[in-house]
């Protein structure tokens, strides 16, 4: 009789799962694990040094940003599931991993945004992660910043001095430093759809802030506080190449 | 609201809940915001009451934000409050060019702005960097030389303060308190500063009469001054270099502060501008312009007829000075008086 029961449970199991796989569960849990690394190396914010693309050294002390405006898609069908209200910051000395539901299905592709959208970032009157407290609004102008990246460099002396990266964009009128980054999972073996909890490692290498359309030498910069203009532009326009990549 | 009453009515039935949960349902209904646009003259010039869909006006937020105002609790020393530096006898100035009461001591870099009318600024702050006063009002509350407060420290202290839970859930009928409704109460209490009660006001409104000086000297402001402080608000809500500096350097330490408009937007047309100030309650808000450079209006008058400093972001207008005879100053002076508002520095609803 105990056996008959193991037979018939085991039967069912297999026969439910055969006929229709997307049917055992009705959602997707995705975890997102960000990992930082400062040219390949794992990033610490203790005092350790590091070596920036051209050669100069750099000691961080902060790195942070925001994750936004998340979107699987499935791109035979076109099907795809956006991640309402979902603003995260991934902060070195904080919370790496982000996790949320995604409805059953199967997807392919997974695109998101570093910063805030235009709409959000007119006001800093925000909660959860948004919440000013979070030391990511600037103080004479209302805006996030989008991503923080904050240390001392050090080039041919024994003077450290401060390099400050504060990109983000309070101009209204474009969103010209709110980047998408977009991820072909299928290419990674990682299509979503055939289990009911997925983990995705993301790895990003802090170098590209520094490599890329326009290659930033530290000691030859006007200011080493960069906080918005021409500079933080290029800065973004050089992580939005290559800042992600999926492990 | 009789709507309302029913349908809460109804849900608590449905609820199950007993008699003995009744008292919560009084406590719901009272804790409804009463929401109002407040009356202004039409002598501001303004067709509407600007205010944001997340926070609009109503009774219990702006008496919250008031209380707040004049809390000192809310800074790192607990020694200084928004109005420390806001003080309603000086329109909500302060009367110092720079003042350094802050936490650190040190003395600030920008000359503490009159606190009216600012429903219908699009920017606040000198450079007009903030855009609305709910944002605006984590720039003071957390600057080290000014309130250096740690919002998460406000927080707390407002969580466990005696009052101020309540307080909260009248003005926005909710028990979680957020550094964003310590932001909206406070921006809803400056909502409410309207100035327009001076003698020009009354003349205006048919009320009163201004006397030949300062008729004659209504003429000298409209010649000579309304491009740039336009009639209502007197202000034309603009930025613009008038001449202050002949150039503008920038110590990475400062954030550009030097530069005026031009560290918000990066235009080079903004390079060394500022908001147009206000005409009205000038007698409260000495000393002048952002850095409070000119103590009283003959330094100010001075400056605009022979003191401009010409560079290429130079206020057109002011190519050729402001140059004006003995009695066109006198005059002009006579108008600027009638537009000081004696009910607005003593108004009750603005007092501690």
């Amino acid at each position: 009789m105990k056996n008959l029961a193991i037979i018939l449970l085991v039967v069912l199991g297999f026969t439910s799962c055969k006929d229709d796989e997307e049917e055992m569960f009705t959602s997707i849990q995705v975890n997102l694990e960000f990992a930082h690394v400062l040219n390949g190396e794992a990033l610490e914010l203790d005092g350790k040094a590091y070596n920036l693309p051209s050669g100069e050294s750099f000691t961080p002390s902060k790195f942070k940003y925001y994750i936004s405006n998340i979107t699987f898609e499935n791109s035979e069908t076109g099907n795809t599931y956006f991640v309402a209200d979902g603003y995260y910051l991934i902060d070195e000395a904080g919370k790496k991993e982000i996790t949320f539901e995604v409805p059953a299905g199967s997807y392919d592709k997974l695109s998101y945004y570093v910063g805030i959208d235009k709409e959000r970032n007119l006001s800093t009157d925000q909660v959860g992660d948004l919440d000013p407290n979070n030391d990511m609004v600037w103080s004479w102008k209302t805006g996030y910043k989008f991503l923080v990246l904050e240390g001392e460099w050090e080039y041919e002396s024994s003077d450290r001095r401060g390099l400050v990266i504060h990109i983000g964009n309070n101009d209204p009128e474009t969103e010209v430093n709110f980047k998408e980054f977009s991820f072909d999972l299928s290419s990674e073996g990682l299509t979503l759809g055939s289990e009911a909890m997925v983990d995705l490692d993301i790895e990003a290498e802090i170098s590209s802030l520094f490599t890329g359309d326009s290659d930033l030498v530290v000691h030859e910069l006007e200011s080493t506080s960069i906080m918005g203009g021409p500079l933080a532009i290029s800065v973004a326009n050089n992580y939005q190449k290559s800042l992600f990549s999926i492990k | 609201m009789g709507f309302r009453k029913t349908g809460l009515l109804f849900i608590l039935l449905a609820s199950g809940l007993s008699n003995a949960c009744m008292p919560a349902f009084d406590e719901v209904e009272k804790n409804t915001p009463e929401y109002y646009v407040p009356v202004y003259s039409s002598t501001l010039q303004q067709n509407d009451f600007p205010q944001p869909v997340r926070n609009y006006l109503n009774k219990e937020g702006v008496e919250l934000g008031k209380t707040l105002f004049f809390d000192p609790g809310l800074s790192a020393n607990g020694k200084v409050s928004c109005a420390g530096c806001h003080l309603p006898e000086k329109a909500f100035s302060d009367g110092l060019a720079l003042t350094n009461i802050g936490v650190s001591g040190l003395a600030l870099h920008r000359n503490s702005p009159a606190l009216f009318n600012l429903a219908w600024h699009d920017g606040l702050f000198w450079e007009g960097g903030a855009n609305d006063l709910e944002s605006m009002v984590f720039g003071p509350l957390t600057h080290p030389d000014e309130m250096a407060a740690d919002l998460n420290e406000v927080l707390e202290y407002i969580n466990t303060h005696e009052a101020y839970p309540l307080l909260f859930q009248e003005a926005f009928s909710s028990d979680s308190i957020t550094s964003s409704s310590i932001a909206r109460s406070l921006a809803q209490f400056m909502r409410t500063l309207i100035s327009d009660e001076s003698k020009y006001d009354q003349w205006k409104r048919d009320e009163t009469e201004l006397n030949s000086e300062e008729l004659k000297g209504y003429s000298v402001y409209q010649e000579h001054c309304s491009s740039c402080h336009k009639e209502g608000l007197f202000t034309d809500l603009s930025y613009h270099n008038n001449g202050l500096d002949s150039s503008y350097p920038d110590p990475p330490e400062l954030e550009g502060l030097y530069q005026g408009r031009y560290r918000i937007t990066y235009k080079d047309e903004d390079m060394g501008a500022y908001k147009t100030a206000s005409l009205r309650n000038l007698s409260f808000t000495a000393p002048y312009m952002h850095d409070g450079r000119f103590a009283n209006l003959e330094q100010v008058l001075d400056h605009y007829e022979t003191g401009i400093k010409t560079n290429e972001t130079l206020a057109p207008q002011l190519e050729n000075g402001i140059v004006l005879s003995t009695t066109e100053r006198t005059q002009l002076l006579a108008f600027l008086n009638s537009l000081n508002d004696y009910n607005f520095i003593t108004n009750p609803a603005y007092q501690k």
